[in-house]
């Protein structure tokens, strides 16, 4: 999971996917993801899952990645459909199906709109604490990261983490430990900048957006479409 | 193996709405904990535990395919009440990243949000009784590990994912005067239900045990290097015992 390379693909886009509005776009995953889950047969999954493609193949070639992505959650689902295949193989297909199509509707979403205006949509059913920390913590992680990058090459540099599994692992765990008390004193800076900037109950996002066009129109009519569609075969 | 990783789709709608109902209460909770506190303060700490783990579950251990959580030192450093909602921020981002499902991050920050208090619970037990910082969370990181994973298969044992439930419920009800037959079938459904949790199980703590070891590893190997540099930060303040 590369969030970096995520954040990378959401904000610096060219599709027609990261062209419509954000709201547009939840909704339409959300209408999306409700079909996907509430496939209950094999040809309902499968309708579902090509519906999913046909939204996602909108983000032209961001699609390879975004498939790859959705293969995360397969790779779960065939544990679960594992117990089953032999009694049923049908009902194994429909939720590895049904997986895919959730994670490349999840995938789509978060590749193709900026995290900063999911959270928006998201934090508004959200107490404030959780919601700025929500905001924050995702900036925080990109500075970490970072961070963690550059202590990994300094350890690399200076020979390695060691021989043996055993001794990378508490190698890697000092790196991590170092980057933990750094995140301690970066608490503190955040602390006082909230502060200064006099932050009491919740930040503020006032972003407006324009009005929908016509693809914002066709992308909720297919999702809703779609879902139900799914509903009618269920 | 600490979180759940279920996808959606697969769990019934009773679960998951059950999920998101409870941690809604749970984060209620936490936050009527953290009322008195300095808010900014709160926010702060939240945000960078929350950084500090999905930097943990983003990060795929080399041959092994295997992420850490961290979750136990998120409430060995946080307590119980930061530790949960940073848990849940943590799913909450991971499950928009398709790492889990959307509609699991409810089961998700339960889980992990057990890991999260158990963990400072179990920690502030064994820190007394073993001497060194490196024994008392490893030992920590295997127990909750081991209870959490635990409850995860409660969790899929207690969905009863049944392939033929799922199918041919409409069978069995076109054949529900032919009770006997019924019985039998709904027996055999049972039958199957237990086989198929068992082999589940045993994938999961197969593969889990290989988790903790790793886990325990790494979350010991932290906490030795903070009880040398910080101290401070492994003492129970009054700010993080909520």
């Amino acid at each position: 999971m590369d969030v970096q390379f995520v954040d990378e693909l959401a904000a610096n886009g060219r599709t027609p996917l990261h062209a419509a509005l954000p709201w547009v776009k939840i909704s339409a995953s959300a209408a999306l993801l409700a079909a996907s889950i509430a496939a209950s047969t094999p040809v309902a999954a499968g309708a579902a899952a090509v519906a999913v493609v046909v939204f996602a193949s909108a983000s032209l070639g961001q699609l390879r990645y975004t498939v790859t992505m959705a293969l995360y959650p397969v790779f779960f689902a065939s544990i679960f459909a594992l117990g089953s295949v032999q009694r049923s193989p049908l009902f194994a297909l429909t939720i590895v199906v049904k997986a895919f199509s959730a994670g490349l509707v999840a995938s789509t979403l978060i590749t193709t709109t900026p995290f900063v205006d999911i959270f928006a949509g998201v934090s508004r059913a959200m107490p404030a604490i959780v919601s700025d920390a929500l905001f924050m913590g995702y900036r925080s992680f990109f500075i970490l990261i970072n961070e963690l990058q550059n202590l990994l090459r300094a350890v690399r540099l200076r020979g390695g983490a060691g021989r043996g599994l055993a001794q990378q692992l508490r190698t890697y765990g000092q790196v991590l430990g170092v980057v933990i008390l750094h995140s301690a004193d970066m608490t503190e800076r955040m602390y006082r900048v909230m502060i200064v900037r006099g932050y009491s109950q919740r930040i503020e996002s006032a972003r407006e957006w324009p009005p929908p066009r016509t693809f914002d129109y066709l992308l909720i009519a297919y999702a809703g479409a779609v879902l139900a569609l799914i509903l009618t075969l269920k | 193996m600490s979180h759940l990783h279920i996808p959606d789709g697969v769990l019934p709608l009773p679960w998951i709405a059950a999920g998101i109902g409870l941690t809604a209460l749970f984060v209620y909770l936490a936050l009527a904990a953290l009322k008195r506190h300095d808010r900014a303060r709160v926010v702060s700490r939240i945000a960078t535990l929350s950084a500090v783990m999905l930097l943990a579950m983003s990060l795929p251990i080399p041959l092994l395919g295997y992420h850490v959580n961290l979750t136990v030192l998120a409430g060995i450093l946080a307590g119980p009440a930061e530790g949960f909602i940073a848990a849940f921020v943590t799913n909450l981002i991971l499950g928009l990243m398709a790492h889990g499902g959307i509609t699991v991050v409810g089961l998700n920050t339960l889980v992990t949000g057990l890991e999260v208090s158990l963990g400072w619970l179990i920690w502030r037990s064994l820190r007394r009784a073993l001497r060194r910082p490196f024994a008392a969370a490893a030992v920590s990181t295997v127990i909750v590990l081991l209870i959490s994973t635990t409850a995860m298969l409660g969790i899929v044992a207690g969905t009863q994912i049944n392939p033929d439930l799922a199918l041919h419920r409409h069978d069995h009800s076109e054949h529900a005067d032919h009770s006997e037959h019924a019985d039998n079938a709904d027996h055999a459904d049972d039958t199957d239900h237990v086989g198929s949790l068992k082999a589940f199980a045993a994938v999961v703590y197969a593969t889990g045990a290989v988790g903790w070891a790793i886990e325990a590893l790494v979350v010991g190997s932290v906490t030795e290097f903070i009880a040398k540099s910080r101290p401070d930060m492994l003492s129970p303040s009054p700010d993080r015992e909520a």
